[in-house]
């Protein structure tokens, strides 16, 4: 079987799937790093 | 599915689907320039100086998520002006690129891209920072959007000065994020930035007035004409210079910020009475984007003058 070739309307959701995962990311270690300042007494 | 129909973007039925929904597929760089980063980037600078000006200390990480979601809270703002203005934009040549008349975001994409970073700037500064920071927060994005986007911009040629106070609380913000409260010295920032929104905004609407005035935008020129308009950038520049000495005669600021600050409030009297007796685009044109360079002027005077700690 052969693989199906991605489309433009793939590769655009692709990068703004990426740009939305590193968000969350950032959202998560900020809330991390926060938690930690304030656990700490900072 | 969505489809573009003239400049707005609407449900309907039928073949062709698929493609149509790819075309509005838009990439993460049209949902960054939804954001208006350019007005962000001012946004985030004077909320920045709120908080360095404001006395007592914060941790540089909770800073920093302050500022982040002050920038994104402004964002947010931004997408959903630029999703509620869609129809005007897709008639202006300013505005016309932008991601949805341009086809590349749709309107429902932006919007709830806007109302999503809403809700996440105010909670996230709730959470992280303070209740008075996220309350102001939330206070501004609802001002800028309902009160200003929905509501003055298109009834009265007083938009932008009731709608100045959207732009004019970032340095509230960040003072709030640091002290918790509410201060004169914050609220002389902000009445700083208020007062000088007018004549920034009326010296590029002398020049755009047709393009306002084409789409039904009573910006201060179409309504009163050139010549009332000029008179009143005039009377807000007189207004503006002295409110520009406030940081040093209420002791947040030292002498080094305060003589600049007159020298450059003179300036901008200047160039707006120059603009009043020459009444040419080109004055205009200078006067718009002198009040730029004025603002961010002052904003990094105050900034350095912390900072390096000038007298």
């Amino acid at each position: 079987m052969s693989i199906m070739p991605i489309s433009d309307m793939h590769r655009r959701r692709r990068s703004r799937n990426i740009a939305l995962g590193l968000a969350l990311v950032a959202w998560v270690v900020i809330i991390f790093l926060v938690s930690m300042v304030k656990v700490s007494g900072g | 599915m969505t489809i573009v129909t003239d400049h707005r973007l609407s449900t309907a039925q039928g073949a062709g689907s698929a493609s149509q929904e790819a075309d509005l597929d838009g990439r993460a760089s049209d949902f960054f320039a939804l954001l208006k980063p350019r007005v962000m980037s001012l946004v985030v600078f004077t909320g920045l100086v709120g908080l360095v000006l404001a006395p007592g200390s914060l941790n540089p990480i909770i800073g920093f998520t302050a500022l982040l979601c002050i920038a994104v809270g402004a964002g947010a703002s931004g997408a959903l002006n630029m999703w509620y203005d869609a129809d005007i934009d897709a008639r202006m040549s300013r505005t016309l690129s932008r991601p949805i008349p341009s086809g590349r975001v749709g309107a429902g994409d932006a919007k709830a891209f806007g109302i999503v970073l809403s809700v996440a700037s105010v909670l996230t500064m709730g959470l992280l920072v303070n209740v008075l920071s996220a309350a102001l927060l939330a206070f501004t994005i609802f001002f800028y959007v309902v009160v200003y986007t929905m509501y003055l911009k298109r009834r009265t040629p007083q938009n932008i000065v009731i709608g100045g106070l959207s732009g004019a609380l970032p340095p509230v913000i960040g003072w709030a994020a640091v002290t918790g409260t509410i201060s004169l010295e914050s609220l002389s920032l902000c009445a700083l930035i208020f007062v000088w929104t007018p004549p920034h905004f009326w010296a590029l609407s002398l020049v755009k007035a047709a393009d306002y005035g084409a789409v039904g935008v009573p910006m201060m020129p179409n309504v009163v004409g050139p010549e009332s308009t000029r008179r009143q950038i005039l009377a807000y520049a007189v207004l503006l210079a002295p409110l520009g000495l406030a940081p040093t005669l209420l002791g947040f600021a030292g002498m080094v910020y305060g003589i600049a600050a007159g020298v450059l409030g003179l300036v901008f009297v200047g160039l707006s009475a120059r603009l009043y007796v020459k009444r040419d685009n080109r004055s205009a044109m200078q006067l718009f984007g002198y009040s730029i360079l004025y603002l961010f002027l002052l904003f990094a005077l105050l900034l350095v003058g912390r900072l390096a700690d000038l007298p």
